[in-house]
């Protein structure tokens, strides 16, 4: 027996590292030793001596320098070298010269290895032991009598075999005998010309193949044992990717007749040391065949170790050294004690990219935090936070093996594991390993080796960049190029934080409007709002206020972080005006959050104040028609989200419009049913009778007929002056029996009055913005008209304490949104001329200035005013009002004059919308349209006279979210149904923002609009329980890619990530993909240059027209119009480079 | 198969198998046939693959069709090269419906075909592919081909070396060019060569393993790469191909795409 004092580990990573442990444990000196591209790795520190192998060979030849590392040996006094797995360990020249250096070499001796490294001679070693062997042809065969013979002999199915195979050429199944000789020839002429030798050899063909090896373990003096299997059919191109032991579902009679073979087989030769036996199993016959015997340690060692309590490692070592089986250091028990207790499974981390092919990936790990606990084992190599991975080595990180009770059970550890694991840097196959080992052929134990070839699903998982990850993406994305939302509108100063006002959340909201409706239902209490003496109030804060003064961009954060304190300290509002109108499509397209989940969390933190809602009756909350039973599934859905209150309008006081929308609120919700008058024109005024209080009371009555709760009166514009509110509420008063409900703006500054002169002229509820989100096109003051009935008879008895308190959090969260603030100084009477709703004003002019008119605004305002009367003085509220406003814009920046337009040989081309407006396809006005300009407008078409929502069809729901199953990936719920079905494209987009970032409506506005400051700390809440510390370090330049890496620290670990910085020209392309939904979307088919270019803007095409062409990989793709139009954009220019599926330029199809 | 001197001939061959259009619709012992296949051969074109687009353009072309040119004028190499070619070249443009696949991998698919086609001319040669789609042997172009999408057909065309008598050709050429004969096989018929190409395409734009198929003929997988970048040249390394038929390069610690192949300077 010789003693091993100091032993050398040639080979590195993780082998190296658990060779270290076993021998460190048997109290050996280790040496390691590392090429010059391993200086930095771990199994280098993991040794007490490591010393720099192959100098100038290159990284793998390093470790193959068999003088080099015995020279090594020798220097530094190592006696025993241990080859590991790979490199080295089964070359029996490097065994022979440490024999003849004098080292020992750990593992079998020089004969051995020539023996089982000779494929041949270890057939015939098997054949000897009676070992089954694949039957099949030691010849060539050949076309002939005799072909038919020797395969008769093999037995089908057969395989034709190339004999310098590989890639699966020259490779034929052939099933039966009719098939063997076309099969050959093709079989041969494929071999012929891929490796220039058509020979082709028979084999046995086995179509379900398990890959089971048995571990064994001898002496060299004729005693062997074996450790039982491992199953490792789990393979991706000849590739163990996961190991089991025991077998599973393996018949104990195959399994022992397997481990006997094993034993017989190496006894021929007194096999020394840990071996391996390799099988194929028939899983269709439970037949096997001997393949080839390894004789070192294997990587899948683990799972045998795990299920035995036998250390292969340390029994290597000892065995190596002479020291029989049941020396007390070694203790092998005999054969029939050696038992398996349990099962473990192995899975193998690497570093590839498995979305990518499995590609291996390199870099640096930013985080590693790896698994542990009960029946878990790592065996890893440098895999840690700051490791480098090199491309120049096998890409695996660490093996994870399990081990618990049952099969089943070690599945459900290995799960977890595998989850817990956070490795950030580079791509880790973990997602393929995870699908791989909850597939339900895994787990039945009945994976044979095509398993992963066979099962594509294993390659789909959902993208799980996680949470964090896909947050930190958006805010680097927002500090490199910036929000597009503010982009050249901020400026650089220092933003607050507002402060929400203190309230006890315990404190249960005391019951308010909410509670009053379940309890009387909405007639009941009309009739209980009728009862009060008080003036109630609407809050329009959360809705018109901000539509009006920030363009609709508050978000949700800042409205639930102040909803607990409303509930509980203002819980006499009559409602709170939150949803509907145009915050809708902006909480989508441009604050990318989800309307309904805005509802939803509002809800839950405001339980007692009724929810209000602007709904646009047919337009539902978009700006078309929508069909009516699309309507109806919206009102449904709204309700069932919480909406109390359907404020419900027509942009022409066209009752028939206004029909459906009430009938689905009555007939399908349980909520209040509110149709509003728009409110134009100045009844003060005789001259103006369009518009005259008998037009508003004979309305109101029809509205009570059709079945109102409350009647709305919608001031959009403030026109509504306080002499004119007073006489038509004290009109309606005595005309209707229903509860009046007074909306105006303020523009003109004068409508606090119209609200007392409305209330005293019985206005049961009027609608007033917190002090700070009031005035000018907004609501008028809640505080103030809180305070003006005070100790009157309306007192509202709201605690002005609180509303001061409301007031001065929205002051904080205004100034958070300044970039959308309009720049309007003070309220304007002008109003009164142009008669604009309150939320269009500040939306026209900058309309006007994107169209260079910003000059000539007094011209568009008067010009507003002219269209109005050339329409015949509609009702200006959206969408009509933005008809006349491109009507306006369309006239100044075309010089045209009103009678220019009724001069037909000018054949002046409208705008799109006044087109439509004419077809009637938003309703019809009181009085019909102006007849001369109809038909020049519409130039022989003939107009609507139904309502546009009854020409429309029926909707197959059904289809639609089949439809939208296919675009979602994912069953749709009935939110994502009614989003999609009011802005598809919009819709889309959100869920996209919502794949690459996540949920970005939790962060905080700053945040979302303007990225973070150096040093700046936030704390985000994933999820209740669930939050990160974030600190934005620091950003770097662009790299030659364009690319800017943008590092944080999250959770006090360091994180970063890369973004393409989009100002630099020519590098990093602003990549916007097409909509494949929109007609006149034109795509790029593949990713390459634009080699030719054939279109410009404003060029009309017919489909089919060639519009330019793509050139890569020596490959050039013509693009053709889609679709007829006139091409409204190019994004492209010759040379440019795209991505696949690039918009490359739109076309504005040819209506029809 | 040998044209005529002058003017076009037509030949015009169509089978009555039912199979249509497809891999299965050709038999596999026939030896000139290629069923449903229009063949155009021309004397003298200034190039098939010219001609293949304004005949289809024009909609003059039933699908699918070759068309083959005993010499070639002002033969196409990419974004405009010449291809030099003599009476020993074998230029063909083949013109397919558009298969079902992502477009950038036509090109390397068309070159495994042909690849495919050389090695079993040539069986000792070892024959590789250079992406996205040169066809080499012993470090000398054998054959190169050009792919184009148009109106819902790919348009292949071939161009592949025989017998080239490369005394006459331009300096670069002979340097860099071989052909079958130079290797000491005896070209086949042109007619074999078409027929085995036409096949090696359907194959190649249907096969499953073709990735593997690609990667075991890339002369660049695995080994370093010279790329030219915004500014300057670096050393890489060719780790794949994606799906878009773009070669992966590792530089340093990035990922780069590649999609023309003037980015590698070698």
């Amino acid at each position: 027996m010789k003693n091993i004092h100091k032993l050398l580990v040639a080979n590195r990573s993780e082998i190296a590292i658990r060779l270290f442990r076993a021998a460190n444990e048997l109290g050996i000196r280790t040496v390691a030793i590392y090429s010059h591209e391993d200086r930095f790795a771990l199994h280098r520190f993991k040794a007490d001596e490591a010393y720099l192998v192959g100098e100038g060979k290159g990284p793998v030849a390093a470790y193959l320098d068999i003088p080099g590392i015995v020279a090594i040996a020798k220097r530094v006094g190592a006696d025993a070298i241990h080859p590991g797995y790979g490199f080295l360990s089964e070359n029996a020249d490097f065994a022979q010269a440490c024999a003849d250096a004098g080292i020992l070499f750990i593992g079998p001796t020089p004969d051995m290895l020539r023996t089982f490294g000779d494929k041949l001679a270890a057939k015939r070693l098997a054949v000897q032991a009676g070992v089954p062997t694949i039957p099949g042809t030691e010849k060539p065969v050949k076309p002939g009598p005799a072909l038919k013979k020797a395969a008769e002999k093999v037995g089908y199915p057969l395989i034709l075999k190339a004999s310098f195979g590989g890639g699966g050429r020259g490779m034929r199944v052939v099933e039966n005998a009719s098939e063997l000789e076309p099969k050959l020839e093709e079989a041969m002429r494929e071999a012929g010309g891929a490796f220039g030798n058509p020979a082709v050899f028979v084999e046995r063909y086995i179509r379900r193949a398990r890959h089971i090896e048995v571990q064994v373990l001898g002496d060299g003096r004729g005693n062997v044992v074996h450790l039982w299997e491992r199953d490792c059919s789990v393979q991706r191109r000849h590739q163990k990717v996961v190991e089991i032991a025991p077998a599973p579902n393996l018949e104990p009679s195959v399994r022992a007749a397997l481990c006997e073979a094993a034993v017989n087989l190496v006894k021929q030769v007194n096999y020394l040391c840990a071996g391996t036996v390799e099988f194929l199993v028939n899983a269709d016959t439970n037949e096997f065949f001997f393949i080839e015997v390894n004789p070192r340690v294997q990587v899948e060692h683990t799972v045998t170790e795990m299920v035995t309590g036998i250390d292969i490692v340390r029994a290597q070592i000892l065995l190596a050294q002479g020291v029989p089986f049941d020396h007390p250091q070694l203790a092998i028990p005999p054969q029939e004690k050696i038992e398996t207790r349990g099962f473990a499974i192995q899975s193998r981390v690497t570093t590839e990219d498995p979305s990518n092919r499995f590609i291996p990936d390199y870099g640096r790990i930013t985080t590693y935090r790896s698994a542990a606990g009960f029946g878990v084992r790592l065996d890893g190599g440098t895999a840690y936070a700051g490791a480098v991975i090199t491309p120049y080595y096998d890409s695996l990180l660490v093996k994870v093996t399990t081990w618990a009770q049952t099969f089943e059970q070690a599945i459900q550890r290995m799960d977890r594991t595998l989850r817990e694991f956070r490795i950030r840097g580079v791509q880790t196959n973990i997602p393929f390993l995870n699908n791989l080992i909850l597939h339900p052929t895994f787990r039945s134990g009945t994976a044979t080796t095509t398993f992963i070839d066979d099962t594509p699903e294993l390659f789909r998982w959902p993208h799980r960049k996680d949470r964090a990850t896909k947050l930190l993406t958006y805010i680097g994305e927002v500090m490199v190029n910036g929000n597009p939302e503010v982009k050249g509108r901020t400026d650089n100063r220092t933003l607050e934080q507002p402060k929400v006002p203190a309230v006890a959340l315990d404190v249960v909201p005391p019951p308010g409007t909410k509670q009053k409706l379940q309890e009387l239902g909405p007639r009941k209490f009309a009739e209980w709002i009728l009862t009060q003496k008080r003036v109630l109030l609407t809050d329009t804060t959360m809705r018109d206020a901000h539509q009006s003064l920030l363009a609709t961009r508050v978000r949700t954060y800042d409205m639930l972080r102040i909803a607990p304190f409303v509930a509980r300290k203002i819980p006499g509002l009559f409602s709170l005006e939150m949803w509907g109108g145009a915050t809708f499509d902006s909480a989508m397209r441009f604050l990318k959050e989800d309307p309904f989940d805005r509802l939803d969390q509002l809800r839950a933190a405001v339980p007692n104040i009724l929810f209000q809602m602007l709904l646009r009756s047919g337009n539902a909350v978009g700006y078309t028609n929508y069909p009516d039973d699309v309507v109806r599934r919206f009102v449904k859905g709204a309700a069932e989200h919480g909406i109390d209150v359907f404020r419900i309008f027509d942009c022409l006081n066209w009752l028939p419009n206004l029909r459906p929308a009430m009938d689905a609120v009555r007939e399908d919700t349980t909520a209040i049913c509110e149709p509003a008058i728009c409110y134009t024109g100045d009844i003060l005024d005789d001259r103006r009778d369009k518009y005259s209080l008998g037009y508003y009371v004979k309305m109101a009555k029809e509205l009570e007929k059709a079945g109102a709760h409350i009647l709305g009166i919608k001031d959009m514009a403030g026109l509504c002056k306080p002499y004119a509110a007073h006489k038509l509420i004290k009109a309606l008063r005595e005309e209707v029996g229903i509860p009046i409900h007074f909306h105006t703006h303020d523009t003109a500054g004068v409508q606090a009055a119209s609200i007392v002169k409305a209330a005293e002229a019985g206005a049961s509820i009027v609608d007033c913005a917190a002090a700070s989100m009031s005035g000018m096109t907004s609501q008028v003051n809640l505080n103030s008209i809180v305070e003006a009935f005070r100790h009157t008879p309306r007192d509202s008895k709201l605690d002005i304490d609180a509303l001061n308190a409301y007031s001065a959090y929205w002051e904080g969260v205004r100034k958070l949104y300044y970039p959308f603030e309009s720049g309007m100084l003070a309220s304007t009477a002008e109003v009164y001329q142009h008669e604009m709703p309150g939320g269009q004003v500040t939306n026209l002019q900058e309309q006007a200035k994107s169209m260079g008119l910003g000059p000539r605004w007094p011209e568009v305002a008067r010009m507003y005013a002219e269209v109005n009367k050339l329409f015949g003085d509609i009702i200006k509220v959206t969408p009509t009002s933005k008809v006349v406003g491109d009507m306006a814009l369309f006239m100044v920046s075309n010089n045209l004059k009103p009678d220019d337009l009724f001069d037909e040989s000018r054949n002046i081309s409208f705008p799109a919308s006044v087109v439509e407006l004419f077809e009637g396809k938003l309703g019809q006005p009181q009085g019909g349209w102006p007849k001369e300009l109809q038909r020049i407008i519409l130039r022989g078409k003939t107009p609507l006279t139904k309502r546009p929502g009854e020409v429309l069809p029926e909707t197959n729901f059904d289809k639609v979210l089949r439809e939208l199953e296919d675009k979602l990936k994912r069953e749709p719920t009935e939110v994502d149904l009614l989003n999609h079905l009011m802005y598809p494209a919009v819709f889309a987009d959100l869920e996209q923002h919502r794949r690459t970032y996540g949920d970005t409506s939790i962060l905080p506005t700053d945040v979302f609009f303007y990225g973070m400051r150096p040093g700046a700390e936030m704390t985000v809440e994933l999820e209740p329980g669930k939050s990160m510390i974030l600190i934005f370090l620091t950003m770097s330049e662009p790299g030659e890619d364009g690319m800017r890496e943008v590092f944080f620290e999250l959770n006090g670990q360091p994180r970063s990530v890369r973004i393409a910085d989009r100002s630099r020209k020519g590098v990093a392309h602003l990549h916007v993909k097409a909509d494949p939904e929109n007609p006149g979307h034109v795509a790029s088919p593949m990713p390459g240059k634009v080699s030719s270019l054939g279109a410009q803007a404003g060029q009309t095409v017919k489909k089919g027209d060639k519009l330019l062409s793509i050139e890569a990989m020596k490959m050039e793709t013509a693009v053709y119009a889609p679709t007829d139009g006139v091409i409204k954009e190019v994004r492209v220019k010759p040379g440019s480079p795209v991505e696949s599926r690039d918009l490359l330029l739109t076309i504005e199809p040819k209506s029809e | 198969m040998t044209p005529p001197k002058g003017g076009r001939v037509r030949r015009t061959r169509r089978s009555n198998s039912v199979g249509g259009f497809g891999e299965t619709a050709l038999p596999e012992r026939s030896r000139f046939a290629l069923p449903n296949v229009r063949i155009r051969a021309y004397a003298r074109l200034r190039s098939t693959q010219l001609k293949a687009i304004e005949d289809l353009e024009a909609g003059r072309l039933a699908v699918p069709t070759v068309i083959v040119a005993a010499r070639q004028t002002a033969g196409r190499g990419q974004r405009g090269n010449a291809w030099w070619s003599d009476a020993g070249s074998l230029c063909a443009t083949f013109v397919l419906p558009a298969a079902e696949i992502a477009p950038g991998q036509i090109p390397l698919r068309a070159g495994l075909a042909v690849a495919e086609v050389v090695a079993r001319c040539a069986p000792r040669a070892a024959v590789r592919v250079k992406w996205p789609n040169d066809v080499i042997v012993e470090d000398k172009k054998i054959a190169g081909v050009l792919c184009e999408r148009r109106r819902g057909y790919d348009v292949i065309g071939i161009g592949l070396n025989l017998s080239l008598d490369l005394r006459r050709a331009p300096p670069d050429v002979r340097r860099g060019a071989t052909s079958l004969q130079k290797l000491g096989v005896r070209p086949p018929t042109r007619g074999i060569v078409l027929q085995e190409l036409f096949r090696a395409l359907l194959h190649a734009f249907s096969r499953p393993d073709f990735w593997g198929a690609y990667e075991s003929r890339s002369i660049q997988l695995g080994h370093p790469i010279r790329l030219r970048t915004s500014t300057g040249e670096a050393e890489g390394q060719c780790v794949g191909f994606d799906d878009e038929g773009r070669l992966l390069a590792r530089c340093e610690r990035r990922l780069y795409r590649i999609t023309e192949s003037d980015q590698i300077a070698r």
